[in-house]
């Protein structure tokens, strides 16, 4: 199992040619300037243009280092030629790579070269995949591991198809089954299990970046059908809806004619969506690129997104692809799909409608009720404040005001610009009556120049009626060029002090006079009363009667098409030329394919669905969630820079057989598990930890700690607590949740603490792999959580037996599928017979905290 | 061959690439006291190990206040006596576009003073740090990219101006791992939550245990502050389930010999079992003198500066510090506010720095009194009728004050125009303060790479200067 904190994953050396190690020295030493932007006319990201070389000369005279310039540059030791790169040198190391490919002959290979980027070779006739992996361990003189024990075996198949463990008379079935092919059987099982697609869609949704919610700038918001998505998903997965459709249903779903298809676009339409997180063209960018990045990345392998700036340092990938590619998602948009009929949803929007309607009228009643009540207590300021030294002749004003009086002076002397006298102990009705005359005067100002501002500013609008584009996301939410409307027109305002008094005494919510609504009331009037009472009435029985929203989903239409221009450094103000869409010609055969039907994302759908590229990253994922490794480490970077294969013939093949084999995954996944090369025992050996430590030739199966949500799905499944039905809304992740993880509430705004804790990836960007963590705030879980604790003492109750002994061969059976060893019968004799009442639990807590329950072997 | 593309920080070095731990330690046996074994084992299988930096550090570690909402700097830290000769009048030139309608230039009501040993001005809205000043740096030539709350929050957090990328924090944690066995080496506080929230303490695409741990200590018992840190059983209790547990995985571990992962569980529970009476200890301000308590401010901010104290001192890599919920610098309307805004955080600060220097730990604490952006010098005036005595944004130009961790004291570096908007002589961006910050911590911040999804990201992007001016 890999640990990433310690280990870049990327193509090591024994897999690269010489070439790429140059080229990767030159990308990460030189082409800041000597690419693309070719400082001093001199560019060094092909052969060709190092041959030409600059002002000074070719940069380069393969086969002989001294001689080239290149090397004298870098070498700095050649007088006349300028030392590069300004700044740090190179290391020895790298230097050394440049030398040797020089001397080499500088061979560069031709982008298209690339093995990645070639049409998929056919399928093999009479294929396997031990034969190829025999053959390589064969030729590194390594030992492959012996298959795993049979309990070994059908736990590692039970978490890997379903996430699950086997409940004991599962365990027994498939333990017990004695006949042939008993392994193909239970695989069948498992993979018919609707559990199969749970599993196996919660890898996906890491692909997917699939979350509930977003940031907008200002608040959350919440996707409240999100889960539409995840159980189309799920559901996908367990129809084995062919690969290829999978794909394309979820890239354009709203176009394919098939309303099953539709919730697939959550893809596009639950986000990321960066509303108002900065200026709206720069958030539209950045949403464009996450969807160009998720789709490159996590269905093709291409790191696209690297190219928003400026053209791909080592893949075929231009500036220009890249926009061509957002094209494509600037000419869609977001839709909202109602799952009811036409006329229930305008019935409920009248409803609301009307909701909002009578909300505001009240609002409006209470509001202008409480500006006169403010004005008209205006007068009687001064006495109001007599009242706070001395109530006794103030007995006829509402005790209500008199306290909200008494709060606002109680508030520090800076609060109050004008009352230094009072503050100084003058509390005399000739300083309060000075106060009143003061306010009634700012009053009277104020509501002149609100007046005023308001003409202003309805004038400045007409003057200046700017051209908006408006683009509607999630919630409700108008993104308009316009970042913050109407702050730009200048207003009026009082001098400060005089504002401050104003805001004080009648503006904020505070205020003595700003009386807030539920207070209004209680001084009308009784026709007013009674005008209230039928408002108020109205709104509650309106509010009655409006059900909770319909279910929608949240996913892609077509919009305006549109050829984007190129954003210059990346920047959407800094615009350069047109480009049509197209997809990226290096992997369209050179073409360059025109994306320009509607949107072009149908197009989009069926070339990236199709895709040599799109087949081997789905097969090398696929053999990622049964080995915890890829084939290539770089699950998303198919590129240049990316890991090589280290048996390149056994991943061209499963990807050409998930192609011949109609685009099934669950036949991928039978023909792997049923391969030995999965059923090898994870153990270590002499030979192997020799040659092959990383097992990058399959000699052993890799142990793996279970992922987040397999852990907490374990723990439920042995105390019997697990609810087992599938789909559904998502419930927020507490201890007593008694289904699946995978069903808690997923958000991007603020991640379950504990998941994370056990390495969930965050929700803002596809995700590549996981990554395994082991630290003490884990263990902090399993010592004190509610959780832990619900589980320990539901599986305490479960094996408790008078019988101590049968108890702890009960608590081994239910939590590891074993028989305790007399060693493990011994300790947790010694433990129960120390233990107090609550034993059994205690014990319970230790066999789910070990690491035998957590590791599948 | 040590190609350039695979330089990670994070390898461990001393084990060669071919050799299993196993194998590796048994090697290394004859020539390394156990120490040495255990610190090699400790580095494979725990991420929080500390870790060689790149070059000898001046500072280790960082507390870094953040002024959330964005806090003037022409009333502050950045004097304009031309601000002040020409309040009133437009500015010269027109103003540069902010978020909303500015009107004409507006001067500070607060006066500003020479102070300490250096005689670098600052405003009375300061006194205490004033006293300190000779152990700031002033950087008045700050700008960033983007006058909003959430791009300037993200752009000096994690380097872009969107949510995805790892925090300077989390960057720490993979550069530099933690001192604290015991805690978390990268905490967050904050009394309620800033805008924008946990993904600007984020770990993003680094192993999630980097990210901050965020604690909202408006509460002070530190049982409410830290997740399932209070024993739910008694210790004896949890001591005799550990011995078994111990005794249970020591058997499974020697049955699949050379897993480091195995043994690296077994010890972090180990781990765990001491957090929970190290953890609450170090976490709880009331076990401080009351005298203390008051020397800090019975404010929001004093509270946790104290906590900041206390954590470094325990070995805590950063606590990053945001001044309150929401973003109370934002005083769009009235500046006065930070008559308020500063008289709690002046003694906070002050307290902060002198009890370093009074434990010698301010030469090797980076302090930071940072914000997201500055504010305009001309007075806000847009739309509808409000106060008219505030400033809106300015990504323009804006200053934070940098103490401790070998940076020279009593300094200024950079200055705006004439009026404060825009930075003018040696901009300084927040990837430089990052890489600046990095360099004193002993990690170049072009090295400090982590290969994700086919290219090398660093916290500085491809931009970033180490400011030597300012270094001791």
């Amino acid at each position: 199992m890999r640990r990433l904190w310690l280990i870049p994953v990327l193509a090591s050396a024994a897999y690269s040619a010489p070439d790429d190690a140059a080229r990767q020295v030159l990308a990460a030493r030189c082409w800041a300037c000597h690419a693309q932007t070719a400082v001093g006319g001199l560019r060094l990201d092909s052969r060709a243009a190092m041959l030409q070389g600059g002002p000074s000369g070719p940069a380069l005279v393969p086969g002989d280092p001294s001689r080239s310039r290149l090397m004298q540059a870098i070498r700095r030791d050649v007088p006349g030629v300028k030392a590069m790169p300004p700044g740090a040198p190179l290391t020895e190391a790298e230097r050394r790579v440049v030398e040797d490919w020089i001397a080499a002959g500088a061979p560069w290979k031709d982008d298209a070269a690339h093995w990645a980027f070639q049409p998929l070779r056919p399928e093999a006739a009479g294929f396997a995949i031990d034969p190829l992996i025999t053959t390589a361990l064969r030729a590194k003189g390594l030992p492959a591991n012996p298959a795993a024990d049979r309990r070994t075996l059908i736990r590692r198949l039970y978490f890997d198809l379903t996430g699950l463990p086997p409940t004991a008379t599962e365990f027994a079935t498939a333990f017990n089954d004695a006949s042939e092919g008993w392994l193909a059987r239970l695989t069948d099982r498992l993979l018919a299990s609707p559990h199969f697609g749970e599993q196996w869609g919660r890898h996906w949704l890491d692909v997917a970046r699939y979350g509930e919610d977003d940031y907008s700038g200002t608040a959350v918001i919440p996707y409240p059908n999100a889960w539409r998505y995840r159980d189309w998903v799920v559901s996908a997965l367990n129809q084995d809806l062919p690969y290829d459709r999978f794909l394309m249903a979820q890239l354009a779903g709203d176009l394919m004619n098939d309303p099953a298809l539709l919730p697939a676009t959550g893809l596009l339409g639950l986000g990321p969506w960066y509303y108002g997180i900065a200026q709206p063209a720069q958030s539209r960018a950045d949403e464009r690129n996450d969807r160009v990045d998720m789709v490159t990345r996590g269905m093709l392998g291409v790191t696209v997104a690297c190219a928003r700036c400026h053209d791909h340092k080592y893949d075929p990938i231009s500036q220009k692809d890249y926009y061509a590619l957002a094209g494509v998602f600037a000419s869609s948009a977001y839709k909202e799909y109602p799952l009811v009929p036409d006329a229930q949803v305008a019935d409920w929007k009248g409803r609301k409608k009307a909701v909002d309607e009578a909300e505001k009228a009240l609002n409006k009643f209470l509001d202008d009720h409480g500006t006169r009540l403010a004005e008209s207590y205006a007068p009687q300021i001064s006495r109001y404040m007599m009242a706070t030294v001395d109530p006794s002749p103030a007995k006829d004003l509402p005790p209500k005001l008199v306290e909200r009086w008494k709060k606002y002076l109680a508030q520090p002397e800076e609060f109050h610009p004008f009352l230094k006298a009072w503050f100084d102990g003058r509390k005399t009705s000739a300083e309060a009556d000075a106060f009143q005359t003061l306010l009634i005067g700012i009053l009277a100002e104020k509501k002149a120049l609100d007046a005023e501002n308001k003409v202003a500013v309805e004038a400045a609008k007409k003057l200046e009626p700017r051209v908006i584009k408006t683009i509607t996301l999630p919630g409700g939410y108008r993104s308009e060029e316009d970042f913050n409307p109407g702050a730009y027109i200048a207003a009026k305002s009082l001098e400060r002090d005089r504002f401050v008094a104003w805001n004080r005494t009648f503006g904020e919510a505070s205020a003595p006079l700003k009386l807030p609504r539920e207070l209004v009331p209680e001084f009308l009037d009784a026709p007013q009363k009674a005008e209230h009472r039928k408002l108020a009435q109205r709104l509650a029985e309106l509010k009655k009667a409006l059900p909770p929203q319909y279910g929608f989903l949240q996913g892609a239409a077509e919009f305006e098409p549109e050829d984007l221009r190129l954003n210059l450094r990346g920047n959407p103000e800094a615009l350069g030329d047109v480009v049509p869409r197209h997809f990226p010609p290096a992997l369209s055969g050179g073409t360059g394919l025109p994306l320009q039907q509607g949107s072009g994302r149908m197009q989009l759908a069926e070339t990236v669905a199709h895709h040599p590229l799109a087949a081997r990253v789905a097969a090398n994922r696929v053999w990622m969630s049964l080995f915890g490794q890829g084939l290539v480490r770089t699950p998303s970077n198919f590129g240049r820079v990316g890991d090589r294969p280290a048996i390149p013939e056994l991943l061209e093949q499963l990807a050409s057989r998930l192609v011949t084999h109609k685009y099934s995954i669950k036949a991928l996944i039978r023909e792997i598990v049923l391969s030995d090369a999965y059923q090898r025992s994870s153990a270590g050996s002499r030979a192997g930890d020799a040659v092959d430590p990383d097992n990058r030739y399959l000699w052993r199966q890799n142990r793996r700690r279970l992922e987040a949500e397999p852990l907490r799905d374990a723990m439920l499944t042995v105390s019997g607590e697990l609810d087992r039905r599938v789909g559904g809304a998502s419930a927020p992740l507490t201890a007593s949740l008694p289904r699946r993880t995978l069903y808690g509430k997923t958000s991007r705004f603020q991640p379950d603490e504990t998941l994370s804790l056990f390495d969930l990836p965050a929700a803002a960007v596809t995700c590549e792999q996981r990554v395994v963590t082991n630290v003490p705030l884990q263990k902090l879980f399993y010592l004190n959580s509610d959780a832990v604790h619900r589980r320990a003492a539901a599986v305490g109750k479960l094996v408790a037996r008078r019988n101590r002994e049968k108890g702890i061969a009960a608590a081994y059976r239910l939590l590891l599928h074993r028989e305790p060893t007399p060693r493990e019968q011994a300790l947790g004799l010694a433990f129960l017979g120390r233990s107090g009442a609550n034993a059994w639990a205690q014990y319970a807590q230790v066999l789910l905290s070990s690491n035998e329950f957590a590791y599948v072997d | 061959m040590n190609l350039p593309m695979s330089t990670n920080h994070a390898i461990p070095a001393q084990v060669h690439p071919r050799w299993t731990r196993r194998e590796a330690l048994s090697r290394l046996a004859g020539g390394f006291g156990l120490s040495a074994l255990a610190g090699m084992l400790e580095a494979e299988t725990n991420p929080f190990a500390p870790k060689t930096p790149h070059f000898a550090p001046k500072a280790k570690r960082i507390i870094y206040l953040v002024m959330n909402g964005g806090m003037s700097h022409v009333d502050t830290f950045d004097p304009k006596p031309q601000l002040t000769r020409y309040n009133g009048q437009p500015m010269p030139g027109g103003a540069p576009k902010t978020e909303r309608s500015t009107g004409n230039l507006f001067a500070s009501p607060f006066k500003f003073s020479p102070r300490g040993q250096s005689g670098v001005e600052v405003s009375e809205l300061f006194p205490r740090v004033g006293g300190l000043i000779d152990d700031f740096c002033v950087i008045r030539s700050m700008w960033t990219e983007v006058p909003n709350h959430e791009p300037s929050l993200f752009m000096f957090n994690t380097g872009t101006i969107q949510p995805g990328r790892p925090s300077l924090g989390s960057w720490l944690m993979y550069g530099l791992g933690s001192e604290s066995r015991d805690l978390p080496g990268f905490v967050v506080l904050c009394p309620g939550m800033p805008v924008v929230g946990s993904p600007l303490w984020s770990s993003a695409f680094l192993p999630a245990v980097f990210q901050g741990t965020f604690l909202k200590n408006t509460e002070t018992d530190p049982y409410k502050l830290i997740q399932n840190i209070r024993a739910q059983a008694p210790l004896s209790a949890q001591r005799r389930q550990l011995d078994l547990l111990k005794q249970l995985n020591q058997d499974h571990a020697a049955a699949r010999p050379g897993d480091s992962q195995l043994e690296a569980s077994i010890e972090a529970m180990e781990t765990a079992f001491r957090m929970q009476t190290e953890a609450p200890e170090a976490f709880d301000i009331r076990k401080e003198k009351p005298e203390t308590l008051a020397r800090y401010g019975d404010s929001e901010i004093g509270r946790s500066c104290l906590l900041a104290r206390r954590l470094v001192e325990r070995g805590v890599r950063m606590v990053q510090v945001y001044y309150g919920n929401s973003q109370p610098w934002d005083n769009h309307e009235d500046i006065l506010v930070l008559k308020r805004l500063c008289g709690r955080t002046d003694p906070a600060v002050a307290s902060l720095i002198e009890d370093l220097k009074e434990r010698d730990m301010l030469r090797d604490t980076l302090v930071v009194l940072g914000t997201e952006f500055g504010r305009t010098p001309a007075v806000e005036n847009g739309s509808s009728t409000r106060l008219h005595y505030g400033r809106d944004h300015n990504s323009y130009g804006y200053s934070i004050a940098v103490a401790g961790g070998g940076i020279k004291g009593g300094t200024v570096y950079g200055a705006t125009d004439d009026f404060g908007y825009r930075a003018q002589d040696k901009p300084v961006h927040p990837h430089d303060v990052n890489a600046t910050l990095l360099h004193q911590l002993g990690l170049d911040h072009a090295k400090l790479t982590h290969r994700y999804s086919g290219r090398d990201f660093r916290l500085t992007d491809v931009h970033g200067t180490v400011l030597r001016e300012i270094l001791a």
